[in-house]
């Protein structure tokens, strides 16, 4: 996959934001702060995952935050105990659990995504609530908050991982079989599955794999703030989605590239960040960031609309050009 | 006798048996649930979720989609309430004003879906951050409370011994459900959401009709919003946070396609009265509160499969032995 003028476009728009907040917002260039910028949009890029990977098929996972909320506090009991491994693995097989159900029900029995991955927020928000009954559970040993909390050279961990978990998935969509025939059940489900493709296990797989993810951003937040507890991501599934649409995933499905969400990530991070270094209330974010949504999908959408006009009116006067001539 | 059999069984969808059914567990298992009392408790409940889901049923006929209700609702009752406290202004038109508000704010969504071109995820969702950003920030993420409380009767007023929000729901109810089955206009919000471009070739001017239907929905949910105002008598902007997938769910719920051109406010209307049956119930039955969520989601998806597969294999045998 190439480059395309779609994705400079992003990578110029969001230079430009980064530049725009270096000069006109005091404090935003020193290194504390963009190493905090840093880490705070790989979070949000490793959140956006689940929910862009779904989207990706035309669908929507609503429960990433519930999921991440359930495993990490079933993991945090494990590794309270000193079973730092053991509990990692609890709560990412949890989150698979959770995923895989969903991804059953929307392929087999063909709940709209929408109510299952909703319905599987209460359930799995409702569990969490009655598991730790309100109570948070901290007190980790360093092996485990190694993973929020530490550095490599200059970089946050967290940055290293979801750099990785990104990297990662880039492959595996660009790479493998399983890869493209997301694409093309995204793009168009009935059509792969009547070129006899496994939409079913696609499906089921996509979900299984965003339940995972969200397990696993789940555990690198309790890390990093040394504290578990059922109320872990409530904004998640919002916050994934404004992500995700920056980004360039599509809601329709079938198109838009993963690397996308460290774009996405970087501009929500810089949104929330330039608010609190102008000492605005912290909610003037949410306005910002509502914002700006609207505005690079439409400047993207624009463009692209004439890109496909441009194209097509090549097309024409190139044939005509061949036909042509008396 | 078998006449009137064949009358009901078509009412019987799969999501009015639940309710039914609920409602019969609840009564056993509680001793308050089937009371009179208890009945306008939860009309009163539901009456929110009723208005604003019936604007978001129109949207969803279209096969669009609208997340920005929650956060316009909040946006409606903070502009209406600080209207009234810091302005001084009468609270009917305080009222008029913050419906006017989430009306424009679903112009603006229909504008930005219907002649940009963009999926209504994004413009709706971009609305719900600005209109909590906006609601935050008129309120100073305080809560707004000491305005003139002439507004409450809209939710605590009786009438000939009913609640008030059930004249109002029962009033909205009926014009949009006439609407939508004997005007020209409702037939056409269907056929758009059948089949958008066989809408467009039979005359149907799709993209006025569209923005008009985002602006109804912001009308409706500023009409839920002076609602849970009237209820709460207290404006924030978080507070109705979360109506946006509550009112999705219950028109889903209820029987009313996502994918469009399929259903109507009466299903609508079923769905928010087994969502609200339900949540009182648990209430009432003392189910704790963290359980309750566990209970609801799984409510949401037997409502679901009920209405897509009928629980009924039997009243179906009966009507299809008739016919």
């Amino acid at each position: 996959m190439t480059l395309s003028s779609r994705a400079l476009y992003r990578v110029a728009a969001v230079t430009a934001i980064l530049a725009a907040a270096w000069i006109f917002v005091p404090r935003f260039g020193t290194e504390s702060n963009l190493i905090n910028l840093l880490r705070q949009a790989f979070l949000l890029a490793l959140v956006a995952t689940g929910v862009s990977l779904t989207m990706l098929v035309a669908g929507l996972d609503l429960s990433i935050g519930a999921v991440a909320a359930l495993s990490s506090c079933l993991a945090a009991t494990v590794i309270v105990q000193g079973h730092v491994a053991l509990g990692v693995l609890v709560g990412l097989a949890v989150g698979a659990l959770g995923g895989l159900l969903n991804g059953v029900m929307i392929a087999k029995l063909k709940l709209p995504f929408f109510i299952m991955t909703f319905s599987m927020m209460f359930i799995v928000r409702g569990l969490a609530l009655t598991y730790t009954q309100g109570t948070s559970i901290h007190g980790f040993p360093q092996s485990f908050t190694w993973l929020g909390k530490s550095f490599v050279g200059p970089v946050p961990m967290p940055v290293v991982l979801g750099g990785a978990v990104l990297g990662l998935l880039y492959l595996v969509l660009t790479k493998t079989t399983f890869g493209r025939i997301t694409y093309a059940v995204g793009a168009n489900a009935e059509a792969a599955r009547f070129s006899g493709l496994a939409a079913d296990r696609n499906l089921i797989r996509v979900y299984a794999l965003s339940g995972l993810l969200a397990s696993l951003s789940g555990l690198i937040y309790i890390a990093r703030l040394n504290a578990a507890d059922a109320d872990l991501g409530m904004m998640w599934p919002l916050e994934g989605i404004a992500v995700a649409v920056i980004g360039g995933i599509a809601f329709s499905g079938g198109e838009g590239n993963i690397l996308g969400l460290i774009l996405g990530g970087i501009v929500m991070a810089v949104v929330g960040n330039c608010v609190n270094l102008l000492g605005l209330p912290a909610r003037f974010q949410d306005f910002f960031i509502g914002f700006v949504i609207i505005l690079v999908v439409l400047v993207d959408h624009l463009t692209q609309k004439r890109g496909k006009v441009a194209k097509s009116l090549a097309v024409h006067s190139h044939s005509v050009a061949k036909e042509g001539g008396p | 006798m078998a006449r009137l059999v064949s009358r009901i069984t078509p009412l019987l969808s799969g999501p009015v048996v639940i309710t039914l059914v609920m409602i019969a567990l609840f009564s056993l298992l509680s001793e308050g649930f089937f009371s009179p009392s208890n009945a306008v408790n939860i009309i009163r409940q539901a009456s929110v979720l009723a208005l604003v889901s019936f604007g978001q049923t129109f949207v969803i006929l279209l096969a669009g989609i609208d997340l920005s209700v929650g956060a316009v609702m909040g946006l409606t009752s903070c502009v209406t309430a600080q209207l009234m406290l810091a302005g001084h202004v009468h609270p009917a038109v305080a009222a008029l004003f913050g419906i006017a508000t989430a009306a424009v704010c679903g112009l603006l969504n229909g504008m930005v879906h219907s002649f940009l071109g963009l999926n209504p995820f994004v413009p709706t969702f971009g609305m719900w951050g600005m209109a909590l950003g906006a609601a935050l920030i008129i309120t100073e993420e305080r809560v707004i409370t000491g305005f003139p409380s002439s507004l409450r009767f809209l939710h605590d007023g009786e009438f000939l011994g009913l609640p008030a929000p059930l004249f109002l729901v029962a009033a909205v109810f009926l014009l949009l459900h006439l609407f939508l089955r004997a005007t020209p206009a409702g037939v056409a919000t269907y056929a758009i959401g059948g089949n958008e471009a066989a809408a467009r070739l039979s005359g149907i001017r799709v993209r006025l009709h569209k923005t008009a239907i985002y602006a109804f929905s912001g009308f409706m949910a500023g009409i839920a919003g002076i609602l849970f105002l009237a209820r709460s008598n207290a404006a924030q902007a978080i507070d109705t946070i979360g109506y946006e997938f509550d009112s999705i769910a219950a028109v889903v719920v209820g029987g009313t396609s996502l994918m469009g051109g399929k259903g109507g406010v009466a299903q609508t209307l079923v769905g928010v009265a087994l969502i609200a049956t339900l949540r009182n119930g648990l209430n009432m039955v003392g189910v704790n509160l963290y359980l309750q969520l566990v209970f609801i989601g799984l409510g949401l998806i037997l409502a679901y499969v009920s209405e897509s597969r009928s629980l009924l294999p039997f009243l179906r045998l009966r009507r299809a032995k008739e016919a």
